[in-house]
């Protein structure tokens, strides 16, 4: 086992450039989700780390050996494939097995860890049956254990859940976490759902159009967001367009249409900068009046409420013509579309983004 | 609704039914009285025919011959359309539909002008033989006319085309990401084939085999020009009895045994794969 670090990796098919200059330095035992929408490069990344494509230029190290060019089967790779690719004409135990057989382990050898293994995914019982003979999320944990049998360098998921439904797939992500762990194994996970990320990893990669948009801890990517498509993309997001008026220390006076917001925020910014500001929809508060002057407050009507159980999704269209998108306790907010109301928020919950 | 349709299925059904089977059995019955020459017949149900077939080395070593080469080429003609049909199967590109159209519409191209020009390269003044006595490698034409190695080539011509459709189709159900497993969890490319294409495809080999044995054993054409009357099968002397010696009864009794032959090696080779897959089952 080792960490993973990829050196300015570049990927390109032709003219077009799908992996555009990507390190990453992935530690040992760590779960590293790489997140994106489809074409992002995160696919592509992942095929990179396991040998299956080789980077234009950039080098792929595993621990400190240097694995770029090296085959696949050269690579001590562990991997589990979105439809599983398990060996419909093996069995459960041959399948986990298999690795084993082609790295030469001894019958018993390759007995005990299949055994191990089939503890480890509570399928002791599967073990003779074919993959057309279990379930959906058994053949998952069955490609799990397959990936982990002979232990990994890393262990490479690719949209693993895709194919679960709802359900199935939330269990499954505690699951697959639990195994990792178990097994203090290094863990690079692709997916385009981003609560999935959330929920799983230890850090965040979030790929845009073949870069690197942000790094970083599930909270940390959530409560500091770097760019607007990060912002967007993870979580709901209201961003609104303003310059900086003066900054003293941290409170910033910010220009709204006219409107003076105060945020307080770590970055110095100049007078006169156009910035995005993001507020996440649950720091907003409506209230029938103004707030206090300690709170930002906008005045608007309430354009559309949705309620969805646990959460109140009401949009308000500001007098600028935006709409702010807020969610609340549907116990202590009972608001109607065409109210009058001011949105509030605390300069705290501010986010500046510059793009 | 439908039954009103179906009844008018059921005049061409029986033509079509007094046609085949009617003729195959009043054929077939002939092959059950002697044989009197000259198109004529005894009057007593005998198997005096099948006798005769079954104790003249001659009719014996012909029918071992037909099976030989049949089994050579449906062989060889799998071993030479499998990496065609892998090839083909894996392109991503739209050259994969022209290829396979190419091999349709070969395929379909009548197969006299094929053993013709097999006949064009091979023969003793052929292309193939005038090159190499040119180049000073051979010193003596070699023609495969007239031997059972042409009858091989000329069935395996005959063949190579449904082989290649036949396994593109089976190949094709074998999804790439297991091949990508395979070599991700270790394995070389050797053994992704010996350990996940070979075995997924194997029910394809035998069902394909067979179809492909089966045309060998019944083809006339290629047979008949590659053997240059020089070497027979069966097909060539069913036709060689009906038409030159109009010994209606032999030729049926030949016919019937190939027929029946043919039935039971696809029985046999069908029943032994079962029990050897079911046996691999045990060991694993």
């Amino acid at each position: 086992m080792s960490g993973v670090k990829l050196d300015n990796i570049v990927k390109s098919y032709g003219s077009t450039v799908a992996v555009n200059d990507v390190s990453l330095d992935i530690k040992e035992g760590e779960f590293l989700t790489l997140l994106g929408p489809s074409g992002c490069g995160k696919t592509t990344t992942l095929r990179l780390i396991s040998g299956f494509i080789q980077p234009t230029s950039g080098a792929i190290h595993f621990g400190d050996k240097d694995v770029t060019g090296i085959a696949p089967q050269h690579r001590q790779i562990g991997m589990v494939f979105q439809d599983y690719a398990l060996f419909p004409h093996l069995t459960v135990s041959e399948n986990i097995g298999f690795g084993l057989v082609e790295r030469r382990y001894d019958k018993a050898a390759i007995k005990k860890r299949v055994d191990e293994l089939l503890a480890l995914i509570k399928l002791e019982e599967a073990a003779d049956r074919y993959p057309s003979e279990i379930s959906g999320g058994q053949a998952q944990r069955v490609a799990v254990a397959r990936a982990v049998a002979h232990p990994p360098s890393v262990l490479l998921m690719d949209e693993p859940l895709g194919a679960l439904d709802l359900k199935l797939r939330e269990t499954m992500q505690t699951e697959l976490r639990r195994i990792q762990q178990e097994l203090g194994i290094t863990a690079v996970y692709v997916t385009h759902d981003q609560s999935e990320a959330m929920n799983m990893s230890d850090r965040i990669v979030v790929m845009n159009a073949g870069i690197i948009e942000q790094i970083g801890s599930p909270k940390g990517i959530y409560a500091n967001p770097q760019s607007v498509f990060v912002a967007n993309f993870i979580g709901q997001v209201n961003i609104l367009d303003c310059h900086v008026t003066t900054q003293v220390d941290k409170t910033t006076e910010l220009d709204y249409h006219g409107q003076k917001i105060t945020a307080q925020i770590e970055k110095s910014l100049r007078q006169g900068t156009a910035i995005f500001l993001a507020i996440r929809p649950e720091d907003i508060k409506i209230t029938a009046r103004a707030a206090g002057k300690s709170q930002n407050s906008l005045k608007g009507v309430v354009s559309e409420a949705l309620f969805s159980g646990n959460v109140m999704k009401i949009s308000v269209a500001l007098d600028s013509g935006d709409v702010i998108k807020v969610e609340c306790q549907p116990k202590a907010n009972s608001f109607d579309i065409g109210d009058h109301v001011h949105v509030n928020w605390l300069p705290e919950d501010c986010n500046i983004l510059l793009n | 609704m439908e039954n009103r349709w179906i009844a008018y299925l059921i005049p061409p059904f029986i033509v079509t039914l007094l046609l085949v089977a009617g003729s195959q059995f009043v054929f077939i019955q002939n092959s059950f009285y002697q044989d009197l020459g000259l198109g004529r017949t005894g009057t007593d149900l005998t198997l005096v025919n099948y006798l005769n077939f079954f104790t003249d080395s001659f009719y014996l070593k012909t029918f071992w011959i037909t099976i030989k080469v049949s089994a050579l080429a449906s062989l060889f003609t799998l071993f030479l359309g499998f990496p065609i049909a892998y090839v083909i199967a894996r392109m991503k590109s739209r050259l994969a539909m022209l290829l396979l159209a190419g091999i349709v519409v070969s395929t379909f191209v009548t197969i006299v002008i094929k053993v013709f020009g097999l006949i064009i390269i091979f023969s003793a003044d052929g292309v193939l033989n005038t090159t190499l006595m040119n180049l000073g490698l051979i010193d003596r034409a070699y023609s495969i006319i007239g031997t059972q190695e042409g009858i091989v080539v000329g069935l395996m011509h005959f063949t190579i085309g449904f082989s290649v459709l036949l396994l593109y189709s089976v190949v094709v159900t074998v999804p790439p990401s297991l091949e990508y497993a395979a070599q991700i969890h270790g394995a070389s490319r050797w053994r992704v084939y010996q350990r996940v294409i070979i075995p997924l495809c194997t029910p394809g080999f035998v069902v394909g085999g067979l179809m492909i044995f089966n045309m060998c054993m019944g083809a006339f054409t290629s047979a008949a020009l590659l053997g240059g009357g020089r070497v027979l099968t069966l097909p060539v002397l069913v036709q060689r009895t009906v038409m030159m010696e109009v010994k209606y009864s032999t030729a049926a009794s030949i016919a019937f045994v190939l027929l029946v032959s043919v039935i039971l090696i696809n029985l046999i080779s069908l029943i032994a794969i079962r029990r050897l897959r079911s046996a691999r089952l045990v060991i694993a």
